[in-house]
């Protein structure tokens, strides 16, 4: 979960802060702006692309871009992070999806190390989650899974720049066209086996 | 409170900001005197506690186990390492991150390595990224530089921006690897590795050291989706890119190029000879209609890129962008073939080194001679080669 006291707006400045003082040169800001935020990152990288070694892979690419660019206004670090870390994460789940459609058309899925049934519904169900997130807007995505890690309304507004009191209907319909992307993925392998 | 709010119907809105204890405090009263009263609204919220937990239920899957959970701080180390192998030089002083060059294009135009003198002209990531990807998979016979205003630059800097860095508009993989780079210790040597004759500058010593790099094939499969967005973000119309493109494969290969080195880091010289690159088209590609859409993306209006365009033949042409800001190209005539001399300070970069490259074509091979040299005297060791 989030802790409560990420999105205040003491945080913002400060970050802001930490930005500038890289930008004149000190290390050891980026460094405190790394460790503040990269298990969150990391955290929405790993549920949009489900393997470790590519979030963390994913996860050092965004913060690469801030350390080579920091930003000139940093007026909202936050912000700019998670949209960039869903930008990424987005266009690695999507060539993720095609690849494994070309593959499902082409070759059948190979098991390679015996799994529990449990574990292997787990990973189906997952895998098809993530295959329902990719077909929505990248925004819709992005506020389900934040909302889903602890991210307060409040904070979700800042990060992707709508009105507070927006929030909530974007979360619903999200959730409406979430739950039906669900549905047609499902419906459609369960056609296909 | 208004009588009136207390006997309004909740919105779902409420209803779920409420389920999730998002509301403030004046409109939790609100709809909690509401609800006090009104069965059919608690009935809802129950359906919307639900549907929330089934999505949070499905979307928890997602959420990385206790062993998928990296160290920050060893997150952090890595990087750092990152950081340092980006300003590890390369062959003749050259450094990817002087390309500007994320890893994703890095790892895409890896085999292009030998042709790094060529690629400091592209060292503006977004113009690179625009441009020399899809535009180095003609054929490239030809080389035309593109004068491209910094303000066009700047523009595509802001698209990149919002797309990300490891956005690329398809898939690309490397259906032959070059495999490690040969250090032979002669010319004759990396002649025979190579399978050509290697030309080597007749009034220099030996070079201090040699690189050969093996053949490589990019494929190349635009995702026309992608594309869109991309001509989208850069506020261009998705119809632009000729929708037959989608998935189709666009095969580049590098051949095997050989690097002469003289001297180290900034200040070396750099001779480059390679086979001509080339490309395997799709079939059906309308290819003066993807020139002309890419052309837009660099800048240029639909009218101006329908006349660039008309002047090029699209499928033997290697477009170099140049920007126009302290960079500049001139047309020159080198061992009987026409090339070009670029010379200029790359406007990202933080150092000073003017840098100048010579680059022409002649009997299927591309060369390449780039240092910091003054053209005058690249222009003799271009010529003297034998």
């Amino acid at each position: 979960m989030a802790d409560s006291e990420t999105g205040d707006s003491l945080m913002m400045v400060s970050d802001a802060l930490l930005v500038q003082r890289f930008r004149e040169g000190d290390v050891a800001s980026f460094e405190e702006l790394f460790l503040r935020h990269y298990d969150r990152v990391y955290g929405l990288l790993y549920r949009l692309v489900g393997t470790r070694h590519e979030a963390e892979d994913l996860t050092q690419e965004v913060f690469l871009r801030l350390y080579r660019r920091p930003l000139a206004r940093p007026d909202n670090v936050t912000g700019w992070l998670y949209r960039v870390a869903m930008n990424v994460g987005y266009n690695a789940l999507r060539s993720e999806n095609r690849r494994l459609r070309r593959e499902r058309a082409s070759a059948p899925e190979v098991e390679v190390a015996p799994s529990t049934e449990a574990e292997v519904t787990g990973r189906e169900t997952s895998r098809q989650v993530r295959a329902a997130l990719s077909t929505l807007p990248p925004r819709s995505a992005q506020l389900l899974v934040m909302r889903q890690m602890g991210f307060s309304y409040r904070e979700l507004a800042e990060i992707v720049g709508v009105a507070p009191g927006s929030v909530g209907t974007l979360l619903n319909r999200a959730g409406e066209a979430f739950r039906k992307a669900y549905h047609e993925v499902v419906g459609e392998e369960d056609a296909h086996s | 409170m208004k009588w009136w709010e207390k006997k309004m119907h909740t919105r779902d809105t409420e209803l779920r900001a409420l389920a999730e204890g998002q509301l403030d405090d004046a409109s939790r009263e609100r709809v909690q005197a509401h609800l006090d009263g009104c069965a059919s609204c608690r009935e809802r919220l129950e359906r919307v506690r639900d549907e929330l937990a089934a999505l949070d239920e499905q979307l928890a899957l997602l959420a990385p186990g206790a062993s998928q959970r990296p160290r920050a701080e060893l997150a952090l180390a890595r990087l750092h390492a990152q950081i340092a192998d980006d300003y590890k030089p390369l062959a003749g002083g050259m450094t990817l991150r002087k390309l500007g060059l994320s890893r994703n294009w890095q790892r895409a135009l890896s085999g292009l390595a030998a042709v790094l003198v060529v690629a400091v002209l592209l060292s503006i990531a977004p113009v690179r990224a625009a441009a020399s990807e899809l535009l180095s998979v003609f054929r490239l016979e030809q080389i035309v530089v593109l004068p491209v205003s910094l303000q066009d630059i700047e523009h595509l800097e802001s698209v990149s921006y919002e797309l990300g860095d490891d956005f690329f508009p398809g898939d690309w993989e490397e259906i032959e690897e070059p495999g490690e780079p040969q250090h032979p210790a002669t010319v004759a040597e990396a002649g025979d590795l190579a399978g050509f004759p290697v030309r080597t500058p007749s009034a220099r010593p030996a070079p201090d050291e040699i690189v050969v790099r093996g053949q490589m094939v990019t494929r190349f499969e635009p995702d026309l989706e992608m594309m869109q967005l991309l001509f989208e973000t850069a506020g261009l119309s998705p119809d632009l890119v000729p929708p037959e493109i989608d998935g189709e494969a666009f095969d580049l290969t590098m051949p095997v190029s050989v690097v002469q080195i003289w001297g180290d880091e900034e200040e070396a010289l750099m001779v480059m000879q390679m086979r001509t690159p080339s490309v395997d088209f799709p079939e059906g590609v309308d290819e003066d209609a993807l020139g002309e859409a890419v052309l837009q993306l660099l800048g240029l209006s639909a009218e101006e890129a329908a006349a660039f365009s008309a002047t090029i033949d699209w499928s033997s042409t290697l477009l170099l962008p140049l920007p126009d800001d302290g960079m500049s190209a001139e047309p020159v005539v080198v061992n009987g073939a026409e090339g070009y001399v670029v010379t200029g300070t790359p406007p990202d970069e933080e150092t000073d080194v003017v840098y100048t490259s010579v680059l022409w074509q002649k009997d299927g091979f591309l060369y390449v001679v780039g240092g910091i040299e003054d053209t005058a005297t690249l222009l003799d060791i271009a010529n003297s080669l034998q």
